[in-house]
């Protein structure tokens, strides 16, 4: 309980929000905003920036007629269609691995959970080892039960799925751990009843479990989809958007523009391009919300 | 109140923690230097080097900022755009002529002149005439290396092939690839990448070359090119005499000649400590074969101002310093830290005597065949353009002359001359 005056409240609310709100305003919407301005622009970014022409919508009109926008979002699609549906399923399979009580529930948790906190590139180094084509363990393992693997990195139809292999091994935990949080809050009165009226843990799982978790997987869903858009660090850091360009995606084309090329008013386009595009399949998601929330 | 006074304070901490102090005028001028090429092994030599400078010059103080070389250029860009820019940084030849050509670095000509420096008189012609654009110095040449053709001879005694003479041309290399490659016991005969960096040289040693010699037009599918582009994917493809992505595997070209399984490498002298520590067979080295004609890389870092610097004078003679002060050179050599740029060859003695390899004149000799990447503006997203489909050939997925055409066409669409 607060015993100050109301205007003491006031005040203290407002100086603790000041940091948070200041930080966002000035390394959050600032750029934001400024990347709108630049994306207007044809900005060299190794010339002054007095030199910076004002074009208009030139760089949008030429990210769009060009076709290397289509290349990369159709990467990029890949990327989702061959992770969403894994990571939602590996996210829910390790979730109810870590809510069983089992014995060494420690361990497991921290080994599923150690990827998500070592980094991108400690992760690509490993599973450069793993993918290689020729002496990488995947093949091994894949050529005892009789399939011969194929060059994952190197070879253009499969160097999109060998980092999505090593994404899902990066961020299952992650997810894995909001879907357990979502499954402790599962009432067990629904179980015990569902048990007494003779359901196995299969219709169980599948009638009550998943029903009520449904919000938090249409979340992970929503996310996935974000954070699939603006996929950059397994990409850039494994493949380099190749090989011939097979994994270009939209932020690594993105870094390239800015930082490579040096065409910062091009590359703040396709920025907002990303943010639109992100934007508008959000919202029909969550057109789709009613359709899967149990809760409402 | 009291608290609310906590509070305030509390947030003032971050704000004076922002806040910068004023630099004393009358004080000794600061300098910040960004390099990348010291890394781990050489990052002790650099520092020597600088602690020397500042004993001879004590009113000039080098902020040393290090960065690999994957973030220098990364964390050079975005200061240089955010007016935040090193006084002097250093560039590897590539990206120099980028940064040259924006104006983003100044011409050194007449600071040097001012501050006693003769560039000429200093410098090796070669790597000083790399340093300049549109007859303007921008740069001091701080170190230089050259790529040449790197042998092992055990591989090559093993199949009755002579070794590589300066005269050799492409036709004698294949032949002797051919007489050393054994797929089936992943032993090959030659590797050089099927992409941008060799091509633009290689090219240049079938009489083509990705531009015209003044720069006017784009040449990509040009005849020689596209001949040269066959000829490199002929050893992949049709001779196998060199390792396909499948069966390189993963591995680095260095590693396959490391572990004696390539008879020939075309690499630069910087693998020479490596080779020298870890092959277990005699290797030597010779200038690279051409085709109609010879065409060598050859690459070198050089230090700039920044446009923005105030410090012109104290800048130019601390590159100077490190660059060809006898104290920095002989560091130079004692760390095997590339090559001086200097014009005296006389201490080259030193670096000569050191062996393997055995035939170390022919770094030198390289030079007299060394070319320079195209100079142009949009220079990177001509890379851009065609590097992907060189590896589409590379992975047989395009004919070479569909790929050289569709470059050339994007290249005119894209690119200013």
């Amino acid at each position: 309980m607060y015993l100050g005056s109301k205007k003491d409240k006031y005040l203290t609310i407002v100086l603790f929000l000041a940091p948070a709100v200041g930080i966002f305003l000035i390394f959050k919407l600032a750029p934001i905003l400024i990347s709108g301005y630049l994306s207007l622009l044809d900005w060299d970014i190794l010339r002054p920036f007095s030199s910076a022409e004002f074009i208009g919508f030139e760089n949008y009109r030429n990210w769009i007629l060009g076709g290397e926008l289509f290349v990369m979002l159709k990467h990029t699609l890949t990327y989702m269609i061959l992770y969403i549906p894994w990571i939602i399923v590996l996210a829910v399979l390790e979730a109810s691995v870590l809510n069983q009580e089992l014995g060494g529930l420690k361990l497991y948790k921290i080994c599923f959970y150690l990827p998500v906190v070592s980094s991108w590139v400690a992760g690509a180094i490993i599973w450069g080892f793993v993918l290689n084509g020729k002496y990488g363990y995947l093949n091994q393992w894949l050529s005892l039960i009789g399939i011969e693997g194929p060059n994952w990195l190197e070879d253009p139809f499969w160097a999109m799925p060998g980092v999505v292999l090593a994404a899902l091994w990066k961020d299952t935990g992650f997810y894995a751990l909001i879907v357990l949080s979502a499954l402790k809050s599962v009432d067990k009165n629904y179980y015990e009843a569902a048990t007494v009226d003779g359901a196995g843990a299969f219709t169980q799982f599948f009638k009550i479990t998943i029903p009520l978790i449904s919000p938090t997987l249409f979340l992970l869903i929503i996310f996935n989809v974000i954070s699939g858009f603006q996929i950059f660090e397994p990409v850039f850091i494994m493949t380099d958007g190749g090989p011939a360009n097979a994994t270009t995606v939209v932020v690594e084309r993105i870094y390239r523009y800015a930082f490579r090329i040096y065409k910062m008013g091009y590359a703040s386009a396709l920025t907002w391009i990303l943010f639109l595009l992100i934007l508008f399949v959000t919202l029909i998601q969550f057109r789709f919300e009613k359709k899967v929330n149990y809760d409402r | 109140m009291k608290n609310l006074s906590i509070v305030f304070l509390l947030l003032m901490v971050p704000l004076a923690l922002f806040a910068t102090g004023a630099q004393d005028e009358s004080g000794p001028v600061t300098l910040r230097y960004a390099s990348f090429s010291a890394g781990e092994d050489n990052a002790a030599t650099q520092q020597a080097m600088i602690d020397a400078f500042q004993e001879a010059n004590p009113g000039i103080i080098i902020e040393n900022e290090i960065t690999g070389y994957g973030e220098h250029f990364t964390q050079l860009v975005t200061k240089i755009a955010s007016g935040d820019a090193p006084d002097t940084f250093e560039l590897n030849m590539e990206n120099f002529l980028a940064y040259a050509i924006r104006g983003a670095v100044k011409p050194i000509d007449d600071i040097a002149a001012d501050a006693g420096i003769n560039l000429k008189e200093t410098y090796a012609a070669g790597v000083l005439d790399a340093c300049s654009y549109n007859g303007q110095t921008y740069a001091i040449p701080q170190m230089f290396s050259t790529v040449l053709l790197i042998y092992n001879k055990d591989l090559f005694d093993a199949a009755g092939a002579s070794y590589p003479q300066e005269d050799w041309t492409w036709k004698e290399s294949l032949e002797a690839s051919k007489k050393i490659a054994d797929p089936e016991n992943d032993i090959w005969g030659t590797f050089n990448p099927v992409q941008f960096w060799e091509f633009y040289k290689v090219t240049q040693q079938n009489g083509g070359g990705v531009m015209t010699p003044d720069g006017s037009k784009f040449t990509i599918n040009s005849p020689q090119n596209l001949e040269t582009l066959q000829y490199m994917v002929d050893r992949i493809q049709k001779h196998h005499v060199m390792p396909s992505d499948t069966e390189l595997a993963g591995r680095g070209d260095w590693d396959l000649f490391v572990d004696g399984k390539l008879a020939m490498i075309s690499t630069g002298v910087w693998a020479f400590t490596d080779f020298a520590n870890r092959c277990e067979f005699p290797w030597s080295v010779e200038v690279e074969p051409g085709n109609t004609k010879k065409a060598t890389h050859f690459f070198a870092n050089v230090s700039c101002l920044s446009r923005d610097t105030t410090n012109d004078m104290e800048a130019v003679k601390f590159l100077n310093f490190i660059a060809s002060d006898p104290l920095s050179v002989q560091m130079r050599l004692d760390a095997q830290w590339e090559l001086p740029t200097i014009k005296d060859a006389s201490l080259m003695k030193q670096y000569l005597a050191i062996t393997p390899p055995d035939n170390k004149i022919a770094v030198f000799n390289s030079l007299e065949y060394a070319v320079k990447p195209p100079a142009l503006e949009q220079f990177q997203e001509l890379v851009e353009i065609l590097n992907p489909r060189l590896e589409q050939v590379r992975l047989g997925m395009l004919e070479p002359k569909e790929a050289l055409d569709a470059a050339q066409k994007e290249a005119e669409a894209k690119i200013k001359l």
